[in-house]
């Protein structure tokens, strides 16, 4: 699933912090975060690991068919958000 | 001109475009196979893979047509055995611990990634532990091994793939290139139509990727893995033929022997290691001063390498306006990169060598080193990947 532009704006249920952190910590952690989170909610990830922001986090997040959102925070820094939808 | 200026300058420069190569194009190995493992993604080892090929069947040609001739390029060749097994485990876990192959962790280190720095660290330390409790062991493991063929491939010539296979022929590189070389490039064009097919077919449009754009080259955007590749394989040709035209005459890339000799600096007023330690009176790497105040030269034409790649990752880091000093805010990563840094610098000492020196420049070698150094490898990212999932 392509990024979704709506989900800017939308008001997170659970956060995760993994700035400083490489991979697979920050894709990881997420994808356990998000397996204990219900179905409809939104989970912001704030990393500033960008090949995880490029490549990592929207191969899983493709593979799980969640919508997210990428927006860039800071020189290097980034949150993501990402609805769980099944 | 004076080759020994000439080598180290065109050394120098072929690691500031590995640098680029590495920390724009997102060149880790780590990286690459977690992808794989975790999302069956392979945009990054795409472009690993393409390096591999490329350079592979460049050195073939090189070698074949005797612009390197075979006797001078075989003095390079890597010793193979069950070394290279057990070091890429321990390396492949400890890489995998750090979330960082000896390429990734330059680039990481170089963009600012403390938990990296740790890492490196760790890589020191593991080399030192090595050197005093793990070499004298070895010699024992070497004397048992030894009494077991198949795990003791003879090192030299032996190991010299086109020797094995076609004796002195001189077209015994090429093929053997086109063999490994093919393969490599072959798989990682396969991959990368298969996920252009792919998202082709979910976006409803004809999806392709520009192996490069302006936006590239103005640092706006990260390379392609593709583009990384190419450079990749282009920094291999230079630093071979610089090699070999200039003074050292051995071709050899790598970066954790180079990195790991700098302990010896460090220590160099308290202990002169090459004189005193059997690993590193064992070592290729000349003796150096023990006095911290005179001018330490650069050991090798590879201790440069690593120094301005790592000098290539943080300009391109700067310019793309990603370079920050990044501190984790779980601590517990410092410890977790110091142990995987020793594994790592274990590791690599007893495979003698990295993803680079002993991997990469296996297949270049045309040695088994890399055949063997990659399956344990593989593994140990594995488990290290499977380890992190089930304890964080």
């Amino acid at each position: 699933m392509a990024e979704e532009k709506s989900l800017e704006n939308v008001k997170p249920d659970e956060t995760l912090d993994v700035l400083g952190e490489t991979c697979p910590i920050p894709e990881a952690m997420a994808h356990k975060k998000l397996n204990k989170m219900k179905v409809g909610q939104v989970l912001e990830v704030y990393t500033d690991h960008a090949a995880a922001v490029e490549n990592s986090f929207p191969s899983m997040l493709n593979k799980l068919n969640y919508p997210y959102c990428v927006t860039k925070t800071g020189p290097g820094e980034f949150t993501i958000k990402i609805k769980k939808t099944s | 001109m004076n080759p020994y200026f000439l080598e180290y300058s065109i050394i120098g420069i072929a690691g500031l475009i590995f640098g680029a190569a590495l920390e724009r194009g997102r060149m880790c190995f780590v990286l690459a196979t977690n992808n794989m493992f975790m999302a069956k993604d392979t945009k990054i080892l795409e472009g690993i893979l393409l390096a591999f090929g490329i350079s592979i069947l460049a050195f073939g040609i090189i070698e074949s047509a005797g612009i390197v001739p075979i006797q001078s390029a075989v003095q390079g060749v890597f010793p193979a055995g069950w070394y290279d097994l057990v070091g890429s485990l321990l390396f492949g876990f400890g890489i995998g611990l750090c979330g960082a192959c000896m390429s990734g962790l330059i680039f990481r280190a170089g963009s600012g990634f403390t938990q990296n720095w740790m890492q490196l660290f760790g890589i020191l330390v593991g080399t030192i532990f090595f050197a005093f409790i793990i070499f004298p062991l070895t010699n024992f493991l070497y004397w048992i091994l030894h009494t077991i063929p198949w795990l003791n491939l003879k090192p030299g010539f032996a190991d010299y793939i086109p020797h094995e296979w076609f004796g002195n022929a001189v077209w015994g590189p090429f093929v053997v290139a086109l063999i490994f070389g093919g393969l490599f490039l072959i798989l990682g064009l396969y991959l990368t139509k298969r996920r252009f097919g792919k998202i082709s077919k979910e976006r409803g449009v004809n999806y392709k990727e520009p192996i490069i754009t302006w936006d590239m080259l103005k640092f706006k955007e990260a390379y392609s893995p593709r583009l990384g590749g190419i450079l990749f394989a282009v920094v291999a040709v230079i630093v071979f033929l610089a090699s070999y035209f200039t003074v050292h005459k051995v071709a050899y890339m790598g970066v954790t022997t180079p990195y790991g000799s700098f302990d010896t600096y460090i220590l160099a007023p308290f202990i002169n290691l090459y004189n005193t330690v059997g690993h590193y009176k064992a070592s290729f790497l000349p003796k150096i001063s023990s006095n911290w105040f005179q001018i330490v030269p650069v050991a090798i034409p590879m201790t440069l390498l690593v120094i301005t790649t790592f000098a290539g990752s943080t300009t391109t880091a700067i310019l793309g306006g990603e370079f920050k000093w990044r501190v984790p805010k779980r601590k517990i990563m410092f410890l977790q990169n110091f142990i995987g840094g020793i594994f790592t610098g274990v590791g690599a000492r007893i495979a003698l060598g990295c993803n680079i020196g002993t991997l990469w420049s296996g297949f270049l070698m045309f040695s088994w080193a890399g055949m063997l150094f990659l399956p344990t490898l593989v593994l140990g990212m594995y488990l290290a990947l499977k380890f992190q999932q089930a304890i964080w």
